[in-house]
């Protein structure tokens, strides 16, 4: 069966969905796209194209539509048209990297370079490292917060700390605590944990309360990718004095 | 029959389904502040550190140490009950509780798991043991 959802609710503000943000990042940069380039109605026909079903059939039953799948997905495409790469093949050395070699210093062999030592940070103020993002069951990113059957479930903002961290900033379990990055600071209750590394300050991201993300620099992206390093920048922790406001 | 709720602590893999399935089985969704019967616990074992979800055996310590006599069995489940009209809000139950899984309401009375003997009469399973997926959880 397939079905379009549809907006559920009038846009508030200048919110958009997903496909039509990339759709306006595409455009604005000039780039080409066999299924985004066109729009979102034509981005949508070129998903729905393997099916058969038109939008417009879609539309005009709501309570979905049975079709049978006309073009299968392939499988082992790379057997005929080789790889995404300029070679065609599986690069050990990247040749578009290569490219980037003289003006970004990119290199087309993976190299290992220690964040802790490139990033020029300094590490006597900010000795710890940050990690956000850690898997709990009960938390969603900033979702589930708003549950509050599930945001009941432990005390927000928890940073846990190992056992040997605790003991160096003499820190025990349930102590307010503040945690400091060269971008922010949070407060939050102090939780010692055994499993994780001496050195690393686990905080759990998406409480508006202590929001850990704020902690991390903008700019404090991978090189290449561009990727934000939710889970490696740097912090220092003390216990918190005086009046808490969490 | 006398039912016994079985937990065991090296299956549990704290994952909060039981808080979840409880505060369901017992509250409406408008019910933000309502709290589970369950209990979150930190273990170590071999150097491992896990949170567990106790919850209540059915024990019967408690009824011995309510001075108001407001703790009963239920002679049909073997379920330890509480009559909310006679409890005086003295704690006495909550020190002896070997799992800590006693607690209050807002009016001071206490509340402790019911073995969700509503479920168990329509013959249902406890919410709790239903949805433990690794069978941490028993009714026995």
């Amino acid at each position: 069966m397939f079905f379009l959802s549809e907006k559920a609710i009038e846009l508030v503000g200048e919110a958009k969905n997903d496909i039509e943000i990339m759709i306006g990042m595409l455009c604005a940069m000039q780039l080409h796209d066999e299924a985004l380039e066109y729009g979102y109605e034509k981005y949508m026909e070129y998903i729905l194209e393997p099916s058969g079903v038109t939008l417009e059939e879609l539309r005009a039953h709501p309570e979905g539509v049975k079709v049978r799948v006309i073009i299968p997905p392939a499988f082992k495409k790379y057997e005929k048209e080789g790889f995404h790469t300029p070679s065609g093949k599986v690069e050990f050395v990247s040749q578009i990297l290569e490219r980037y070699k003289d003006s970004h210093g990119y290199s087309g062999l993976p190299e290992y370079r220690d964040f802790r030592e490139v990033s020029g940070m300094d590490r006597e103020t900010y000795p710890l490292i940050l990690n956000t993002g850690s898997r709990k069951p009960q938390l969603f990113h900033a979702r589930t917060y708003r549950v509050p059957w599930l945001a009941g479930l432990e005390e927000a903002t928890l940073v846990e700390i190992h056992p040997e961290d605790a003991k160096k900033y003499g820190i025990a379990d349930g102590d307010m605590v503040r945690v400091s990055s060269p971008v922010g600071s949070i407060c939050g209750i102090a939780a010692v944990y055994l499993n994780s590394q001496p050195g690393i300050v686990h905080v759990y991201h998406g409480n508006a309360k202590g929001e850990a993300n704020d902690l991390i620099d903008r700019n404090y992206l991978d090189p290449i990718s561009g990727f934000p390093g939710y889970k490696s920048y740097f912090c220092k922790i003390e216990k918190e004095k005086g009046e808490v406001k969490a | 029959m006398s039912y016994r709720l079985k937990f065991d602590p090296d299956k549990c893999v704290g994952c909060y389904a039981c808080h979840i399935a409880c505060l369901d089985a017992h509250h409406d969704v408008e019910d933000v502040d309502a709290k589970s019967h369950r209990t979150v616990k930190k273990v170590v074992k071999n150097q491992f550190e896990k949170n567990i979800c106790p919850g209540c055996a059915h024990c019967g310590i408690c009824i011995k140490a309510c001075p108001v006599q407001s703790i009963y069995k239920d002679p049909k489940t073997g379920f330890v009950l509480t009559d909310k009209e006679k409890c005086i809000g003295c704690h006495a139950c909550e020190k002896v509780c070997p799992k800590d899984v006693i607690h209050f309401d807002k009016d001071g009375k206490m509340k402790k798991c019911d073995g969700c003997i509503e479920r168990i009469r329509e013959g249902r399973e406890p919410a709790c043991v239903r949805v433990c997926f690794p069978g941490a959880i028993t009714l026995e």
